[in-house]
Formats: structure tokens, C-alpha cells, sequence
């Protein structure tokens, strides 16, 4: 990366990021207890609804998936106990975990930050990740989560320093690079490093907190696979112009993630078709 | 086929369209129903009655119903899109994909995955 050798225009330090970081909200503390149990079936489904059920939003959204065509339901359902049943406890605790993440941060706080098409890359990656989990033998909704969680500094830097991150996007356009080069020159560091760091104080577990750090570097063999599939399911998610922004462009696949996939022709129009539908079935729950 | 609904000036109405609406007349009564395709003695026979507009659906799927027309569409989206997927990759060393299996070029993963997103693409 070349242009990060440059002075950045505005620089931030990563101890700007952490005093920032820590005006943050916590997560709530049950979000936290399902974050480090993701990988684990054995936990109280009872509690969770419980829990479901003293949030209003949260319980729109649960139903709304249940009740979505995806699961294809002939019956409404009208219950958080008959939306676990149909959903299964996996999904429930995907969702509340993306919902409570979601919330923490605000539209209202940063104006050149499109937080619709951001939260629709977001979607789209978690959805690519989930698909391509089994290949590599990763649990489908750690991946999800992962994915979904995979750019969460970006919202740090476009919440927490919205003048400079409006810069940042300007440089962009001017310059039409990756966000990731626009970042290196404005601010000297990237979303990657903020979301390792954020994901570091809000204790995501190891291998979720690794994949946010290493989404955008090359990877190699003793790459976890965990980073390979979000590493690939953020270049699927561009290269299937899920966030529909005009001027997107797919970061470099990596050859060595491409290598362990190895996804065949066949393999790969099975997996484009079922991203698509995947997705606009979550956004139209998660995103609304 | 465009579902919404477009009000046109009867006389720019071709047979074949379909009615948006019921049309009654003002007694309330139902002339022709929603739904119904209309022809050229359906049309003729609203003019009769002092008709001048009706909302009709689909109009442009009806005007381009002629099948060298809609090959000619669906040839011009496909266009559009493997443009769009070129544009996308406009970053990437994606020499492998011009290749007929795209499996060659120097940045071999970026140029393979935009060949399959053609050939997805195309096949679509």
C-alpha cells in the first residue's frame, strides 16, 4: 500500500480511537453472554425469549423473520415461543446480536456516512459468509455474525470523527480507491485496526475479533478460517453489487482463500443465486 | 412488465392493453371490467361513448411484446450488467477473465470469480 507511506491529512491515533471507543455504550450484558457462547447448543432457549420479549423492537423483528417467506410458514406466527420453534434458537441468537450491535450506533451521527447502503454491505456479507462456512467447516452463524460485524470500525470513525471521515470519503471519490488506501492517507490507520479494537473492548470472542482485524489482508495457510470466509464473503458481497452504491468496487480476492474454497463453476452459480435470495430475505427483516 | 398504473390519452392506447380499472359510466355502471384486454372494437366503441382517458397497466410491457423487441431488451440488460461487473472490478488485475475458462492471468482469483459472475450473469 503505497499511498500509507504518505503523511496522513488528518491523523488519527489509535489512542484518539480507544478514548472514543470507551464513551461507547456497552453491549448489553446478555448480547455479550450469547456472543461467547455462539459456537455452544446447549444453552437456555427459555431465558432468551424471555429476554426477547422485554424488547419491543426486538420482538418485531423476530417475528418478522419467523413470518417472512424464507421459512415459509403457513400459519402467522405470533409468539417469541412459536418464532424460537420455527427459527430455531441458532437464528434468534444471530439476530439479537446483530439488532443490539445495530443499535448502538445511531444514523443520526454522521451525515456522509450512508448508513443504508453500509448496513446492506453488511447484511450481504454476513449472508456470503453463512454460504460459505460449511466449505471450510466453520459454524454458519459465527460466520454470519463475523460478517456482519466485519466493518464495525467504520462506523466507529464515521460516528466518533464525522468531519474527518466526510474527508476521508471526498479523498475517496477524488481519487477512486479503496476505503481502505483513503483511510491509510487521511487518517493513518484503517476501519480494520478501529474494529479490532472496538471488538477488543466490547470482548468478542477470539476468532470473531480476528476476523474483523484481517478482512482486507492477504491470507496465507495458517490463516484461521474463520478470516478466509469473511475475507471472501466481503469481495462476494461487493462483486454481487449488493449495497447498490454507484461507485462500490471489489477489493482483490485473495488467491490463497480462492484456492481453499475451491469452489467449482457449478458450485459458484448455486452459491451466487442463493446469496441473492438470502439477502433480500434479511434485509427486509433486519433492515427497515 | 410495468405494473404501475398510467393514465393515458385513449387515443395513445394500442390494443392489447389491459384495463387498470373498472370503467364505468356515470351511472356507475361497469362498461368494461378490470382487467380486460383491450381491442381495437372495445376501443372503438369507448370513443363512441365520449371516453377520452384510461389508466391502463403494463403499457410498456404491451408496446414491447413484439419478441425482437424484448430480445433486443433483455440483450441491452445484459449489456448493462456486464458493464456494471466491469466497472465493480475496475481495481483488480482481472486479466484471467478474459481467458474462455478465465482460469489464467497473474491475479488468477479476482479474474476467475468475475468470469463465473458473467457467465452467472449471462445465464440469468
Amino acid at each position: 500500500m503505497p499511498i500509507a507511506t504518505v503523511t496522513p491529512i488528518t491523523p488519527i491515533t489509535i489512542d484518539d480511537v480507544v478514548r472514543h471507543i470507551r464513551d461507547l455504550p456497552s453491549l448489553p450484558a446478555a448480547v455479550i453472554e450469547l456472543l461467547s457462547v455462539m459456537d455452544r447448543d446447549d444453552v437456555d432457549t427459555h431465558a432468551l425469549g424471555a429476554r426477547i420479549a422485554l424488547d419491543q423492537s426486538l420482538t418485531a423483528k423476530t417475528l418478522r423473520l419467523a413470518n417472512s417467506s424464507f421459512y415459509g410458514v403457513q400459519s402467522k406466527v405470533t409468539s417469541i415461543a412459536q418464532a424460537v420453534s420455527v427459527l430455531g434458537f441458532r437464528s434468534i441468537r444471530t439476530l439479537v446480536t446483530a439488532c443490539a450491535v445495530t443499535n448502538s450506533f445511531p444514523a443520526s451521527a454522521c451525515a456522509s456516512l450512508n448508513f443504508q447502503a453500509f448496513w446492506r454491505h453488511s447484511v450481504a456479507t454476513g449472508v456470503c459468509a453463512q454460504l460459505l462456512a460449511r466449505r471450510l467447516k466453520v459454524n454458519p452463524d459465527v460466520a454470519f455474525t463475523a460478517g456482519l460485524l466485519h466493518d464495525i470500525g467504520a462506523l466507529v470513525l464515521a460516528t466518533r470523527f464525522p468531519s474527518q471521515y466526510g474527508q476521508m470519503l471526498a479523498y475517496r471519490a477524488e481519487h477512486d480507491c479503496s476505503i481502505i488506501d483513503a483511510e491509510q492517507a487521511v487518517f493513518g490507520l484503517d476501519h480494520a485496526l478501529v474494529g479490532s479494537t472496538l471488538s477488543a473492548w466490547w470482548k468478542f470472542p477470539q476468532p470473531m475479533h480476528s476476523a474483523v482485524a484481517s478482512h482486507h489482508l492477504d491470507c496465507g495457510a495458517a490463516t484461521p478460517a474463520l478470516d478466509l470466509v469473511v475475507h471472501a464473503a466481503n469481495t462476494l458481497a461487493h462483486a454481487l453489487d449488493l449495497s447498490e452504491v454507484e461507485d462500490d468496487l471489489v477489493p482483490v480476492l485473495s488467491d490463497g482463500v480462492w484456492q481453499t474454497l475451491a469452489l467449482s463453476e457449478a458450485d459458484c452459480m448455486i452459491l451466487f443465486k442463493d446469496a441473492e435470495t438470502t439477502f433480500h430475505e434479511m434485509c427486509q427483516v433486519l433492515i427497515t | 412488465m410495468n405494473p404501475s398504473v398510467q393514465v393515458l390519452s385513449i387515443d395513445a392506447v394500442a390494443a392489447g392493453a389491459v384495463l387498470a380499472e373498472a370503467l364505468r359510466d356515470f351511472g356507475g355502471a361497469v362498461l368494461l371490467p378490470a382487467g380486460a384486454v383491450l381491442t381495437d372494437a372495445s376501443l372503438k366503441a369507448l370513443r363512441r361513448r365520449g371516453v377520452t382517458t384510461l389508466g391502463v397497466l403494463g403499457v410498456l410491457g404491451v408496446l414491447a411484446s413484439d419478441p425482437a423487441d424484448s430480445a433486443a431488451a433483455s440483450l441491452a440488460e445484459r449489456e448493462r450488467q456486464c458493464a456494471r461487473l466491469a466497472r465493480l472490478f475496475r481495481n483488480s488485475d482481472t486479466s484471467g477473465a478474459s481467458g474462455a475458462s478465465g482460469a489464467s492471468g497473474a491475479s488468477g482469483a479476482s479474474g476467475i470469480l468475475l468470469a463465473r459472475l458473467l457467465h452467472y450473469r449471462r445465464q440469468a
